[in-house]
């Protein structure tokens, strides 16, 4: 069970430090183009896929919560 | 009457025709009104929480942040897919009380987990003065977007009335299933005006492509984060305090579209998608960098689109894209509605009798729609600013709420929690309307926000120590 937290944590946390990790790097958040649009635009792109792609493994390691469905 | 005219008046009517269509039998039950009997099912939830994406600042707003400062509008697609991350185990742990324990409203649920109904009736009045400026928002919204759309100053006022008297009638007939139901066409229609705006505007003006060049030749500071007055400071702050908001669900108006759910499954299950979902604010951010290109400095942002579009593109098409913001003024406002009525009912009248509160509720919607509407006439205001400061006014909820959804009993006592409230609000209101203390480009909200957890925790601290524990019931 702890392990299984400790994965879900850790998955979650993958976004964030993507993020930070492209907002310092010059190569990502400065004056350039990738394919014709702002390297920053293609970064948080890949960040917002990445939430959910988080999200969907997160969701397939999640405890039965016996929600009435 | 010319074309752009025709479009406002068919698109205002047909998005009341959506709304009312929404009610699915008649009840003056309260509970069905506010969050539809907790019935709703994947689809009618994912257009409610996905509601908030798509708002007159999206469609307005938006472009103008990108067309001032460039790259820093990008904070619009950091801060929705992080609050869906937070909201994915946020939400179910809400849903689950609130449908065990009845609740209504957000101050329902401050009522009883403090086991206090003055923080409740705090709760909702902080909701209901906070809010207020946000619906004035859409409103004032809705006014620029015809008055840009048309070019005529006397069609904004008859608009934004007759837009508005739609929205309470059919928020009374069909409560938050109307506002669902009008969501379908909201979304739908900026989704399409914006991806032909994508495409035409660009097109018209030498490609997306050789609009990036331009700009990586002659603003090249405007494709990053860059120091000025929106700098990496000004980023990091707005969209922590937009996330802390959306997460800690401090305003009133998201509750219903968690509560609504028919299951917590149901919660996570959007909140996984809807990351990919807010890819869709690249849009207005994209058109704004067209602007950015096209129009001279210090144009008017908030009407960069249309005056765009009118340059490229024939009317029928800048109708159609009035329509699509016109949806993006009257359905969020349809759904403020819906957050904060229930508020003066339930917490601020505290009436007792459940058709009492309906009515009560109906009441409501009327004389908050009347006033807006004259706070839009009498002192509109900046589309971004407003919003900034609804978010870091309801923002000093989040601690509270926070700590109330850890373990059963929470981490905090009603003194703690309501005292940090009080401070953080009276911090907010400080840094807004005074120049006492100097805080740069940290947003209000944020620093307000600071100030809060300390006093919070400096009184938890203190009252597990020296106070009594709190008798049940106080």
């Amino acid at each position: 069970m702890r392990r299984r937290l400790g994965t879900r944590t850790a998955l979650g946390l993958i976004p964030p430090i993507l993020l930070i990790i492209g907002m310092l790097l010059p190569a990502v958040n400065g004056p350039h183009l990738w394919l014709g649009l702002p390297s920053l635009m293609w970064w948080l792109a890949g960040f917002a896929v990445s939430v959910t792609v988080a999200l969907a493994l997160i969701e397939k390691l999640h405890p039965e919560s016996g929600d009435s469905e | 009457m010319n074309t752009v005219l025709i479009f406002v008046v068919l698109g205002i009517i047909t998005i009341a025709v959506f709304g009312f269509l929404g009610r699915r039998r008649t009840s003056t039950d309260l509970g069905e009104w506010a969050v539809g009997g907790r019935r709703l099912g994947t689809a009618a939830t994912w257009l409610l929480q996905a509601g908030e994406t798509f708002t007159t600042f999206t469609f307005v707003g938006l472009v103008a942040l990108s067309f001032a400062t460039g790259a820093s509008a990008l904070y619009a697609l950091v801060y929705t897919p992080l609050s869906y991350l937070g909201l994915y185990f946020i939400a179910p742990k809400l849903w689950r009380r609130a449908a065990g324990r009845g609740y209504l409203t957000q101050a329902d649920f401050f009522t009883d987990h403090y086991r206090s109904k003055t923080f409740g009736w705090l709760v909702a009045v902080l909701g209901v003065v906070f809010l207020l400026p946000y619906l004035q928002l859409q409103i004032t919204g809705l006014g620029q977007i015809v008055q840009f759309a048309t070019g005529q100053n006397t069609s904004v006022r008859w608009s934004m009335l007759i837009a508005f008297a739609l929205v309470v009638a059919f928020v009374l007939w069909a409560g938050l299933r109307g506002v669902a139901a009008a969501s379908y066409f909201k979304d739908a229609i900026m989704l399409i005006t914006l991806l032909i705006l994508l495409i035409a505007l660009p097109s018209h003006f030498g490609g997306l492509t050789g609009i990036f060049q331009h700009v990586q030749l002659h603003l090249p500071s405007a494709l990053s984060v860059h120091a000025g007055s929106h700098d990496p400071l000004w980023f990091f702050s707005s969209v922590a305090t937009s996330v802390i908001g959306i997460v800690f669900l401090t305003a009133p108006h998201n509750w219903p579209a968690v509560l609504s759910a028919r299951s917590s499954k149901t919660l996570r299950r959007n909140y996984t998608i809807l990351p990919l979902y807010s890819l869709c604010l690249m849009l207005p951010v994209a058109l704004g960098f067209v602007a950015l290109t096209v129009l001279k400095p210090g144009s008017n942002g908030n009407a960069a689109l249309f005056t765009l579009a009118a340059k490229a593109l024939p009317s029928w098409v800048v109708g159609l894209i009035a329509v699509g913001g016109i949806a993006a003024a009257m359905v969020p406002a349809a759904g403020i509605l819906v957050g904060i009525c229930p508020l003066v009912a339930r917490n601020i009248l505290r009436v007792r009798s459940e058709r009492g509160q309906y009515w009560a509720n109906q009441l409501t919607v009327l004389v908050l729609v009347a006033l807006a509407l004259l706070l839009a006439l009498v002192r509109p205001d900046s589309l971004a600013n407003l919003l900034l400061l609804t978010f870091a006014g309801l923002s000093q909820l989040a601690p509270a709420i926070g700590a109330a959804l850890i373990g059963e009993r929470g981490l905090l006592g009603k003194a703690s929690a309501l005292t940090g409230v009080i401070v953080g609000v009276a911090a907010v209101i400080l840094l807004t309307f005074t120049n006492v203390v100097n805080i740069g480009h940290l947003g209000a909200g944020l620093a307000a926000l600071a100030v809060n957890l300390v006093v919070t925790v400096a009184v938890e601290a203190v009252s597990r120590l020296v106070v009594v524990p709190e008798p049940e019931g106080a």
